[in-house]
């Protein structure tokens, strides 16, 4: 490495500055590149939410359902609320939300819920989107 | 350490070097420690992250002793033990404070209790090892610091690296990262990278001339800015990046949403890694 101290000129510095500095703009041009081709030709799709289950499990007090929650738009959906609904044994529709903060655009969020009934299959859970707003 | 060949003072010597990266670990960690984010990730935050970026800090701070430390260390062996006295006071320092603020108390499971030190005793004992350079000054002391004098390209790179973990640390944990670059639009993120840019390269020059930089007067202005500057953002980006990561900001995101919000930190990473000289 250098030692040159405060005398030296351009032309005096040994290679490896120029290699680490060289390599270190190419990065930087990367992502300058990337952000400007993201900003000039990317697509600015409102949020598309979706939400699925992923694994519904049988625990001591109930059934647990985990659901993922994807944002295949560009831009980034606050308050995301998500839903699952599901029938009671007297017919009455039972729902229950969990709200997640964010999710940006073409990102996963995870939550769960924790409902009552154990015996519930994964048929009976209707997962939805509720509703979000801008960040 | 030293302690053993400093005759009658050295305990005295002792007592003043733990209280100083004490105090040190203190100043520099006190905007972590009251910070909500840290001490809920101190809870939940898988552990192997955790171990991750105290693997990554453990070198780091044994190279900053090299350069600057509790005391005036002079071979290796020394400096490891510095290292480890600064992460031990540093950790006693953040439990202390963390039970004051009744944040921890016997009533946690011991595995919470390690999660919420172990997560602020980094930044705090890059602050305990920094209390040499900050307090020491004054005294009178310790003026002689050979390694002062002269800074190689390496032991430059390594300061802007620990510049911009520091800053970095102080501001990644927060929401606010993330909640920024979700209200940034790509133009505004290009805009962030020059000004980051640009403003590190200001205090290079400015610190360059002022102290003993690589860096000439009689150099052109794209030389510092081709073997400093650039190399410092991309160590402050890598710095973002990880600590990002470490804080499980980027999970679940794809890599538009983590090239703004990598960005977005690398902006106080970038000025904390171009500061590094006048801080360290």
């Amino acid at each position: 490495m250098s030692g040159d101290g405060n005398s030296s000129r351009a032309g005096d510095r040994p290679a490896v500055e120029w290699i680490v500095g060289g390599v270190s703009a190419v990065l930087v041009a990367c992502i300058a590149a990337f952000l400007a081709y993201q900003a000039a030709f990317g697509d600015s799709v409102p949020p598309r939410l979706s939400v699925s289950v992923d694994r519904f499990e049988q625990v001591s007090n109930g059934t647990l359902v985990e659901v993922v929650v994807r944002n295949d738009g560009d831009r980034t959906a606050a308050g995301v609320v998500a839903q699952v609904a599901m029938a009671d044994g007297q017919g009455q529709t039972i729902r229950k939300t969990i709200r997640f903060d964010y999710v940006p655009g073409h990102a996963t969020r995870r939550g769960a819920f924790l409902l009552d009934d154990p015996q519930l299959s994964r048929a009976e859970v209707r997962p939805s989107i509720d509703g979000f707003t801008e960040p | 350490m030293q302690v053993g060949g400093k005759n009658d003072g050295g305990i005295v010597q002792l007592g003043r070097d733990v209280g100083r990266a004490g105090g040190g670990a203190l100043i520099f960690s006190l905007p972590m420690l009251m910070t909500m984010e840290m001490w809920e990730l101190g809870l939940y935050l898988d552990r192997m992250r955790l171990l991750v970026l105290v693997l990554v800090a453990l070198p780091m701070l044994v190279l900053l002793s090299r350069r600057i430390g509790i005391e005036s260390t002079r071979n290796w062996r020394d400096d490891v033990l510095d290292a480890a006295l600064a992460l031990g006071i540093s950790a006693v320092v953040c439990l202390v404070v963390l039970a004051l603020f009744g944040l921890i108390g016997p009533q946690e499971p011991v595995d919470v209790m390690i999660g919420k030190i172990a997560i602020q005793m980094v930044p705090a004992s890059i602050g305990a090892l920094l209390a040499r350079s900050q307090f020491a000054g004054s005294s009178g002391e310790d003026d002689e610091s050979p390694k002062e004098a002269r800074e190689t390209y390496g032991g430059e790179l390594f300061l802007m690296g620990i510049g911009a973990l520091f800053l970095g640390l102080n501001v990644a944990p927060t929401e606010e990262m993330v909640l920024i670059s979700y209200q940034m639009s790509e133009w505004h993120a290009l805009a962030l990278l020059v000004l980051s840019i640009g403003l590190m390269h200001a205090f290079v020059f400015a610190v360059g001339f002022a102290g003993g930089s690589p860096t000439s007067p009689e150099e052109p202005w794209w030389s510092p800015f081709l073997r400093l500057t650039l190399p410092g953002y991309v160590i402050a980006m890598v710095m973002s990046l990880l600590l990002l990561w470490v804080f499980a900001r980027l999970d679940g995101q794809e890599i538009d949403s983590i090239v703004m919000t990598a960005v977005v930190l690398a902006f106080p990473s970038a000025l904390g890694a171009a500061a590094a000289r006048l801080v360290l």
